[in-house]
């Protein structure tokens, strides 16, 4: 119900004119209408009256937008509750000084001819002084209070989008084929009666379970995800067959290390998928992940298979730029991405930072 | 019931046809009052007319601490009539003004109740014996009004209802003694605030002619 109000109140927010000097203009509009009623004599306004009003506001203004302007952007934005009381207090005497200054004094300069006092009392134009100070600040708060509700709404909603694509996208990664083998391979294991066969199936749950379900955060468990890893890869020694020689060391402390979800796998993904397809020599894969302090070095070596297609070599292209693009915003500047190309050896070293060794909660 | 509730234009009683500054409060506070016990005695003004001067024992009771003494009776006789006032001597950046008053205007009773006092405003020089008064310029005033070129707390009103024209509307300044005493200090010594002319019904040049 509030957030309904909320968003009624911003609607109508927002159909006031979004430049800033019109709303201002608007403001000091109504402001001198308002005053000019108040100031105005019992005959009516008079020209006097509106010029009177004029020069009232143009007093007021110097204090008003200092306060707009700096202290509550540089001052009170940053918390300074107290050096911000003290400031407006002086900014609000302020006002009222240039006020009594400008009719005793400046006014015969700026308006010879002219006849004005100051009419106020110090401790009344004070008094005006705190309104408009008070009332230009509530706008001011309320209006950056919309704007951040605003904010958070477009968040959420980015968020929720966000959540759904990488959703999705996670779902597109398993790739279909390797579903297909795998389950071509549990089928054979089970014809031979394979001891095997539970363990394989085990092993798939465990990693269908982790994508689909255990990586929609930022950042996962470094034992989870580097155990999903290794039950892809021994999912797809099933295919590679007994020739192939298919390596994957993992480090042993990484309790409470956290990294981005599903970072390492189209790496794996593309060792199986361009080294020992279509091999027609000895073919290998090694996979080897270390913890360095705060980092994570992780190393794929595979060779290189001769018969990878074009489109194949195309998806890992495309599967190498987005794994960049996720790595700068994941890590800007803080990882290092390097790619070799041998004549039988295709290598990828990628090293990033860990995050605390704080567990996830739930984890 | 005379004098404190009702209506009047302090000046009646003297021959000008109410062309002095009328205001509703003083011009004065307590703390600007001077005495001066020079100043009593008996005056011949310059158009003939005579002054008497003399100490006003009671309460003026224009202020709640007032002490009774601080003021002036002033018994003006013309051509034509006698009137008493109530003048007050105070001085505003070292400059010495008469509030004059009239506290007990003459007629029936209900011609008195039609009747709200008011108080007029002259700048004071003092000499030897002499003392010159000249009258705040109620024509500079009206015409700073008319063309808009003045803002202070006053009210238009109509004294002669036989004409609709501008002569027949005064001014009465309502604003409070602060707000007179603020414009006195600032505009005092505007040349055309205060009559000078010397050939002017509002100036008067009283020369003393005997101590009291």
């Amino acid at each position: 119900m509030n957030d309904m109000r909320t968003v009624n109140i911003y609607t109508a927010m927002m159909k006031i004119p979004k430049q800033r000097w019109l709303q201002h203009l608007l403001f000091w509009l109504l402001a001198f209408y308002i005053l000019l009623r108040i100031f105005a004599g019992s005959a009516g306004i008079e020209k006097i009256d509106v010029i009177y009003t004029l020069i009232f506001i143009a007093t007021l203004l110097p204090g008003i937008y200092l306060n707009l302007f700096v202290l509550i952007s540089r001052v009170l934005s940053r918390k300074r509750y107290v050096l911000y009381s003290f400031l407006l207090l002086l900014c609000i005497f302020a006002i009222a000084c240039l006020n009594i200054l400008t009719f005793s004094k400046l006014t015969d300069i700026i308006l010879p001819g002219y006849y004005f006092i100051s009419y106020y009392e110090f401790s009344d134009l004070v008094k005006f002084s705190l309104v408009f100070t008070g009332i230009t600040t509530l706008l001011k708060l309320s209006k950056g209070w919309f704007l951040l509700m605003e904010t958070r709404n477009q968040l959420a909603r980015l968020e929720k989008e966000n959540a759904e694509t990488r959703l999705d996208a996670l779902k597109k990664q398993v790739n279909p084929h390797f579903l297909f083998n795998s389950l071509a391979g549990i089928y054979s294991l089970v014809l031979q009666n394979s001891a095997k066969a539970p363990e394989v199936v085990l092993r798939l749950s465990d990693f269908l379970r982790y994508v689909l379900y255990e990586t929609s955060g930022e950042r996962v468990d470094l034992t989870k995800e580097l155990s999903a890893m290794n039950d892809y890869v021994e999912l797809q020694k099933l295919r590679a067959g007994k020739e192939a020689e298919v390596e994957i060391q993992l480090p042993s402390d990484t309790t409470g290390r956290q990294v981005a979800p599903l970072l390492f796998l189209p790496l794996i993904e593309n060792c199986f998928k361009h080294g020992i397809k279509g091999a027609s020599g000895p073919v290998f894969t090694k996979i080897v992940f270390r913890v360095s302090g705060d980092h994570l070095q992780a190393d794929f070596e595979n060779n290189i298979g001769v018969s990878a297609d074009e489109g194949a070599r195309k998806t890992q292209g495309i599967g190498l730029v987005n794994l960049r693009n996720r790595l700068d915003l994941l890590y800007p500047g803080r990882h290092e991405l390097k790619i070799s190309k041998e004549k039988e050896r295709f290598t990828v070293n990628l090293t990033i930072p860990l995050y605390g060794k704080t567990p996830l909660p739930g984890n | 019931m005379k004098a404190k509730l009702i209506i009047l234009t302090a000046l009646i009683a003297m021959t000008m046809s109410g062309c002095l500054v009328k205001s509703l409060h003083p011009f004065y506070n307590e703390k600007d009052i001077v005495y001066k016990p020079e100043l009593t005695g008996i005056y011949l003004g310059n158009d003939s007319s005579s002054w008497e001067i003399r100490q006003h024992k009671a309460f003026a009771g224009l202020f709640k601490d007032e002490k009774p003494g601080n003021s002036y009776d002033i018994i003006y006789t013309d051509k034509k009539a006698t009137s008493k006032f109530v003048a007050h001597l105070f001085s505003l950046d070292n400059q010495l003004y008469l509030d004059f008053f009239l506290p007990d205007p003459e007629g029936t009773d209900l011609a008195v109740m039609h009747l709200v006092p008011a108080h007029t405003l002259a700048k004071v020089e003092l000499s030897n014996n002499r003392i010159t008064i000249n009258w705040y310029n109620e024509e500079w005033l009206m015409k700073l009004f008319n063309e808009n070129r003045i803002r202070i707390a006053h009210e238009r009103v109509q004294f002669d209802l036989d004409k609709k024209d501008q002569d027949s509307y005064q001014v009465v300044l309502t604003a409070p003694t602060a707000d007179l005493q603020k414009f006195i200090i600032k505009y005092g010594n505007d040349p055309e605030a205060f009559n000078k002319k010397k050939d002017s019904e509002y100036t008067f040049v009283l020369n003393k002619v005997a101590n009291k």
